[in-house]
This record gives structure tokens, sequence and C-alpha cells, in this order.
């Protein structure tokens, strides 16, 4: 081969990410070059933790790495926008929405310092629970719930609990010892951390859908020759954020079914779905407000999202 | 100097050790009192998980010049048989080895600690600086270069075994 | 070359800085990094001394390290292990070998709230050695049990070899634990066995008479039990984590140590030689992770993983090809670090094996677990040879011949009957 890339990340070797996102994008981009790239991946963390993928992939560790943005705080302050309740209902909506949010550049300096190759999000996230039922914010009140990223910390402190930040995979130990009361997952992690297994209630609003991204270290990308440049950059971008964002959405079916075999599913109605609805646009709006505080085009990009699920929901037909 | 340096480092290490142990006891009473009230003594800390990181990285990295003044393992059968002269520069060699790693840790930690400080990185709960944090850190491995680099300059060999 | 070739290359200088007297962590850091530079590049191997540095010392997972070390070393300051011996003793009198099996019961007594086999050996050794001798025992009886005893820490949770090996592994803690019941149960078993044998074989001294009631004996032993109650109950109970486990032990004990006259002086000294210890561990941890990356890129485990199935090796096979390495190794390494050196490289070869994983963590443990008495290196002996300070080491190295012979019929057992180790965890849903 020509050149040999190394895609890290951190599911586990068994998950669906890898063999039908990382593995799949990996022989694609390896046939479309006549076997002139060659494509390692390397799952479960073993090339670099998940905190420190982008990092790595920065340095040149990894030569592409896919990880969550949120996991420093501030970094990426745009990007989490994305993040933000109410804004889609499927994970291929919100993909394509955040791509093209990417591709219309609004995001480069937050990105300037690697090569990306597409982003994407997850479904909606839900508000499952150990022991306790929560369908009104007074259930909620001082509860300690689990969240992946500053933006939904946030989220959580306007409805009333208590935030928690921890990679996914500690969910099931905490949740376990009671350690938390609960925690924020879309139903396709809730399945693949075995976190149904600890959590009896499961309160589906759709509070959040997490950022990710899949970037390639910029040295890597400039030493390829022009025609396998080509390659790379045919299969950047919009086609892999919708298989990924398909991807969720069918372990958000499957997941669903899984969890909610062994647990009850609670939606919140009436008056308090309207005071749930208030606190999450609160905690937008601080969001927002946040960044335009410090000079950040928050207010303008939010609307442009807003704009992109319009379209992306016009062409994806959803 | 490298027994004030010690002195110095290991008093910072015995206090980070002693303040994981107090965040960790803490939590676990804290939580205990929370239940037991029903709900009513809201004592736990905030950001709980991330002191303990924070205590746990303060503890080992003041730790490190310690350990790396003779404090590692090894395995001595066949240096043992080493004649002296040799065995003394290899002891140089490792010491100044160590330094080396330190000294680059501490660079880059610095190079790190910078960019995040500028970028305005924060931690998840706590949302401290994460530029500090890494200085801290860079801070710290820098001390360890010193050590380790003052023992392979140490004069004798008992120097070498403290 | 290629980079299977570049790791090969890099496992013979990590074994020729070891065998140089390098130390182990740096050693790996060392060959990581410059095995990481060749295959991928230069700059990318400094940074990855940067990243695993500063991941492995921020982990929190690891917090649970420096806890159940300082556990064991409050513990080795509060006065327990004299309760433990008189306690043991007022239960074994009628025995023949009866002080060398009191010797060992406290022994694992000890170890059940010791995460370490060195603690228990120093300690156990300082308190029931003079003992022995003064009944007549035998000196290379007193100081062969006490030394083998010593290893039971390393199996009986909590252990910090078990809990290592459960981090690097990311198998649960508590089902590591578990694991290590029955095998450190049967380990005290055969010991004890092997103690009454050679009583009688070395005609050692006559036992001493029953000392106190047997009430006294079960209140002296109470704290203790306290003690591991609150660590394992709270672990299987659902109530701590392991890290919260290990902080409520290192309270406890702390507060066990303070009420019978720990000192400011103790206390602090308590917390320096954990720091020490735990510094030395995490610079191997480092090393791990450093070496790890390269270990990744190298593709090595894929290659021998798959060189084991061309070579058309049973699962048994490799399990005891590798339990053979270790013996060897033993003679010659300190255990944590062994294991921290080793299970990197042979875990993937375990898993594409389909051998189960805790399994595979027990027998490797017990392995290790003997090289801490087996000569020339082992670190019991050292340890007892100085807190015994009359025995030279060839007289502990013929006292300690039982204990060994001991440990390779538990070994065959412990490989011959998975049950023994796997039970306990299935029984408890883990
Ligand atoms: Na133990
Ligand atoms: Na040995």
């Amino acid at each position: 081969a020509d050149a040999s890339l190394s895609f890290a990340h951190f599911m586990p070797a068994n998950s669906w990410q890898n063999t039908e996102l990382f593995e799949a994008w990996a022989a694609e981009v390896e046939a479309q070059s006549g076997e002139r790239i060659d494509v390692t991946v390397f799952p479960a963390q073993t090339l670099g933790k998940a905190p420190q993928g982008y990092d790595n992939a920065r340095d040149g560790i990894a030569d592409i790495a896919w990880t969550v943005q949120g996991y420093t705080a501030g970094r990426f302050p745009l990007s989490h926008i994305v993040e933000l309740p109410g804004l889609f209902e499927t994970a291929e909506v919100g993909s394509c929405a955040f791509q093209k949010l990417y591709d219309s550049g609004a995001l480069d300096a937050e990105y300037a310092d690697t090569h990306v190759l597409f982003v994407h999000t997850h479904g909606p996230g839900h508000l499952h629970t150990v022991s306790k039922p929560v369908t009104t914010l007074a259930e909620l009140d001082g509860l300690q719930i689990r969240h992946p990223t500053v933006v939904i910390g946030g989220l959580l402190e306007e409805l009333g609990a208590v935030p928690v930040g921890m990679p996914a995979p500690r969910i099931y130990e905490s949740a376990e010892r009671g350690t938390i009361d609960g925690f924020m997952l879309p139903w396709e992690a809730v399945a693949g951390f075995r976190a149904d297994e600890v959590s009896d209630h499961h309160t589906e609003f759709g509070f959040y859908a997490l950022a990710f991204v899949a970037t390639m270290n910029k040295g890597a990308y400039e030493r390829l020759p022009e025609d396998l440049k080509a390659v790379v950059d045919a299969n950047s971008g919009m086609k892999w954020a919708l298989i990924a964002g398909r991807g969720y959405d069918a372990g958000d079916v499957t997941g669903r079914e899984k969890t909610l075999a062994s647990g009850t599913l609670h939606q919140i109605e009436g008056d308090e779905r309207a005071a749930w609805q208030a606190a999450a646009d609160r905690a937008a709006a601080a969001y927002i407000a946040s960044l335009d505080a410090q000079g950040l085009p928050g207010t303008e990009t939010h609307e442009a999202v807003k704009g992109y699920v319009a379209e992306c929901k016009a062409e994806l037909g959803g | 100097m490298l027994a004030r340096l010690l002195g110095a480092t290991d008093a910072v290490a015995r206090l980070g050790l002693a303040a994981l142990l107090a965040v960790v006891a803490w939590t676990v009473i804290s939580r205990a009192a929370y239940g037991l009230t029903g709900g009513a003594a809201e004592l736990m800390l905030p950001g709980s998980i991330e002191l303990a990181s924070h205590a746990l990285m303060i503890t080992i990295m003041a730790a490190l010049p310690r350990a790396a003044v003779g404090g590692l393992v090894r395995v001595e059968i066949f240096a043992a048989r080493l004649p002296a002269r040799l065995g003394r520069a290899l002891e140089r060699v490792w010491a100044a080895g160590f330094g080396l790693f330190a000294a680059i840790v501490a660079m880059l930690l610095a190079d790190e600690g910078r960019l995040q400080w500028n970028r305005g990185d924060a931690t998840q709960d706590l949302a401290l600086p994460l530029g500090a944090v890494t200085g801290w850190a860079a801070v710290a491995a820098a001390l360890v270069a010193v050590a380790a680099l003052l023992h392979a300059l140490a004069r004798g060999r008992r120097d070498m075994h403290p | 070359m290629s980079p299977e070739q570049i790791g090969l290359a890099g496992m013979a200088a990590l074994i020729g800085l070891i065998a140089l007297g390098c130390p182990v962590g740096l050693a790996m850091i060392a060959v990581g990094a410059g095995g990481f530079a060749a295959v991928v590049g230069v700059e990318p191997a400094l940074r990855i001394l940067e990243r695993g540095t500063l991941e492995t010392v921020t982990n929190y997972s690891f917090t649970v390290i420096p806890l159940f070390i300082l556990m064991g070393a409050m513990v080795a300051r509060a006065g327990l292990s004299r309760d433990l011996f008189l306690a043991a003793r007022r239960l074994t009198w009628r025995m023949r070998g009866g002080l060398a099996v009191a010797g060992l019961g406290a022994s694992a007594a000890f170890a059940a709230v010791s995460g370490s086999s060195l603690a228990t050996a120093s300690t156990m050794t300082r308190v029931a050695y003079p003992e022995m001798r003064a009944h007549g025992y035998d000196a290379r009886l007193s100081a062969g049990s006490l030394a083998a005893g010593g290893t039971l820490g390393i199996m009986i949770p909590p252990s910090v070899a078990l809990l290592l090996y459960a981090l690097i592994t990311e198998q649960s803690v508590g089902t590591m634990f578990l694991a290590g019941v029955i095998p450190g149960l049967l380990g005290f078993a055969l010991y004890a066995a092997a103690a009454m044998l050679a009583a009688r074989a070395w005609r050692t001294g006559a036992e001493a008479g029953p000392e106190g009631s047997l009430g006294l004996a079960l209140r002296r032993m109470l704290p203790v039990a306290v003690l591991f109650g609150l660590v394992m109950g709270g672990l299987y109970g659902g109530v701590f984590t392991p890290t919260e486990a290990g902080g409520a032990g290192a309270a406890l004990a702390l507060v066990l140590a303070l009420g019978r006259g720990l000192g400011w002086r103790g206390f602090n000294e308590a917390l320096a030689e954990t720091a020490a210890l735990s510094a030395s561990l995490f610079v191997i941890l480092i090393g791990a992770e450093v070496f790890g990356f390269f270990l990744s890129v190298s593709r090595l485990s894929f290659g021998m993983a798959a060189a084991v199935e061309a070579a058309g090796l049973t699962p048994l096979q490799v399990i005891l090809a590798i339990l053979v390495f270790y013996l060897v190794l033993g003679c010659f390494m300190e255990s944590l670090a062994m294991i921290l050196l080793s299970v990197p490289v042979f875990f993937p070869l375990v898993e594409a094996a389909g051998l189960d994983p805790v399994w595979f963590g027990i027998l490797a443990v017990t392995t290790v677990e003997v090289g801490l008495i087996t000569p020339p290196v082992g670190m019991n002996l050292f340890v007892v040879n100085a807190a015994a300070g009359e025995l030279s080491l060839s007289q502990i190295w013929r006292g300690i011949l039982p204990f060994v012979a001991a440990d390779i019929v538990r070994l065959g057992l412990l490989v011959a009957f998975p049950a023994l180790s796997l039970w306990l965890p299935h029984l408890f849903g883990g």
C-alpha cells in the first residue's frame, strides 16, 4: 500500500460502530483506492484513551480518531449548539444538520488543527433513573444525574437535578452502587452499555443529542498524493455523517425495545410538559447567551442550525 | 539541595494523599447521611470524582521525585553481578534516562497547558481552568526531572541508594 | 523493518534493559516510546509520553490503588497482627505444628485486611517468629511458614495484585476479589497441611499450652472482622465502588490505629510509605500505558495470537506455556511489576484462545505469588530474613520447600478445576 492509516476509536470491537461504521469506512476507502490505502482500525481505546482522541489525531499518534467533542469543556463551544434541546428528533436529521453546519465553515476555527472527515450526532437522549420514577420536576429535584458534557450539565441544573459528569463506560457501576440516581443516554447507548440492567424507569423527553467527530491528522492528509486525497474526500462529509446517524437511529429502535422489556416508560404530560420545555428553553437560551457574551456568534449559529434542520427534514423526507 | 527538594515534594505528596482519603471518605459519609435522613442532609461535595482525580495526580506527581532517586522497581539479580564500575555507570544512565523522560513530559505538558489556558478549556464538573491543572503537572514533572538529574550527577555510590 | 519485526526487537530490548538493572517502568517507557517512534514517528512518540503520564496519574479508577495500600499501611500500624496470632494460637494449640498453623492462620486473617504480601510477611514475622523460636520451633519451619503465609495477602481479598489485574484488563474489581477467596483459602489449607507434615519430619518442639479463653480469642479477631466486613460487604452489598471501599477501609483502619496509639508521626509515616509505593507502581503503570501504544501499532499481539493459532495450540497448552513462563520469571522478578509488565502482552493471547479472563487472572496472580517464595529472588524470603534476623538465606530456602510444593499442588488444582476460581463470582452474578 502507498499509505497506511490508523483509525482509533473507543467503542468495543464487537460494537456496531466498529463494524458498520469504522471498519466499513476503512473497507470503502481501501476498495476505492485500489488497495493503495491501507486502514487499520484500533477499537476499544487500544490507540489512545477516549478523552484524548482529538489531540491524538492532532499530534499524529493516530492518523484518524473518532471521539466526543465535549470531554473537555469550552473547547468546541459552537459545536455544542447541536446538543441543545428541542432541535431535532432523529440522529439522521441531527447528523445532517451538524454536517451542514460544519460544511458552511462556521466551525472552522474550532477544528483548525485537524482535517475533519465528518461530524454527526446520536439520537435524542433521555432520562433513566435507577429506582425513582420521574415524571415531574418535583420528582427530579435533588437527584444526582450523570451527564456527558457541560452543556447537558447546565440543562440538568435548570431542571433542578444535581449534574455528575462521567464518561459512559462508568455509568453501570455508578448506578449499581447508588453513587448516581440516574443518567442521561439515548436508547442506543442504554442497551450498548448494559445500563438497562441498572435502571428501572425511563423518562422519554428528548433532552439533547451528543456531538461526535471523525477527524484526521493534517500531516497524514497532506502527505497523500492527490488521487488518494480524492478518495478520502469522497469518503468525507455528508455521506458518512448520514450513515452514522442512521446507525444510531437503528440502535435507538432496538435499544428502546430491549430496555423497555424490563423497565417502565414514562412520558411527561400536560402542564408538566410545558414546565420541562420552559426549563429546557431556559438552558438553551443561557448557553447561547454565554456564547454571545464571549463574542462568539451563538445566536446566529443556533438560528443556522434550525435552518439546516428544516432543510434536512425536507431532503430526508422526515 | 536534593534533600531539600525531596523534603518539600514528600510533604506535598502526603498532603495530596490525605486529601484523597478525605474526599473519598466524605463522599461515603455524606451519601450515607443523605440516605439515612431521606434526602434532608445534602452534604455531598460537588465534583467529588474530579477532586479525587486531582488529589491522585498531586500525590503521585509529588511522590515521583523520591521514586526517581532509587525507589523504582528493578530486577537486581543480573545487575548485581556486573563489575562495580559498570554498575555505577549504568546507575547514572538510568537516572539520567528517567530525568530525560520527565523533562520531555514537563516541556510537552507546559506546551499543552499554555494552549488549554489560551483556549479557556475547563474541567467538566468544577469548571476549573484546565490549563492551570496541566501547568501544575508540568511543574511537578520538571521537579522530577531535576531530582533525577541531580541523582545522576551525584558523586559516590552511597548517594545512589538512599 | 515491518512493525511486527520492530515489535520483536522491542521485546528483546525490553528484556535486555531489565536484565541490566534498568528500572522496569523506565524500560517500558523507553522501549515503548522508541518503538512507537520507529513505527509511527518521533513527534507522536514524544506526545505519548506526555499523554500516557497525565492519563495515568489523573485516572479516577486508579485512585483505588493508593487507598488500598494506605489501608494496609494503617492496618500494619494498628497492632492487629499480635491479636490475630494470639487468637489463632488459642484455636490451634492441640495440633502438631500448631504454632506454625497459627502463624499461617493469622497471616491469612491479616491478609484479609491488608492488600499486600510484603506487609503481611514482615508484620507477622515480627510478631510470631520470636514466639515460635521461644517454643523450640525449628528455625526453618518458623521462617518458611511465615514467608509462605505472607503470600496469602496477594490472593485473599483485598489484594493490590488482583486490583491491578482488574484495572489493566478492565475486569470488575469486585469479581476479581471474589474469585480470589477460594484459591486464597485453599492456599491456607495446603500450607497448613505442609506445615503439619514438615513439623513431623523435622521433629519440631512441644506445643504451647492454651492462653486465654475462646471468647477472648474471638474478641481479638473482632477489629479485623469488622474491617473486612465493611470493605467486602460494602463492595458486594452494592454500597461502595472499589475506590469508596478502599477509602472507607483506609478511614476505618486509621480510626483503629488511632485507638491503638498511632501518633502523628506514625500517621505521617503511613502516608509517606503509601505515596512512595504508589509512585513506584505508577511509574510501571505509565510504562504499561506507553508500551501499550507501541504494542498496538506493532501489531505484535495480533501476530502472537495468529502464531499460536497457526501452531495449533489448545487453550490449555497456551495457559500452561504462560504459567511456566511466569514461574521462571517469578524466580527473578517482583510480583506487581511482573503483572504490570506481562499482562498487557499476554492478555490478547488469552482472549484469542477463548480463556476466561477472571480464571486466567487468578492463575497468573497465583503463579506470581509462588514467585514471592521461590529462590533466588523471593521478596518474602528477604523480608522474613530481615525481620527474623538470625537465619542464613539458604536455611530459609530449605524451610520454604514444603510450601513451594503446596503451591504447585494448588496451581494444579486451580488449572484442573476452574470452578474453584469462578464458582463464587458466578454465585454473586458477576
Ligand atoms: Na489481601
Ligand atoms: Na521468586
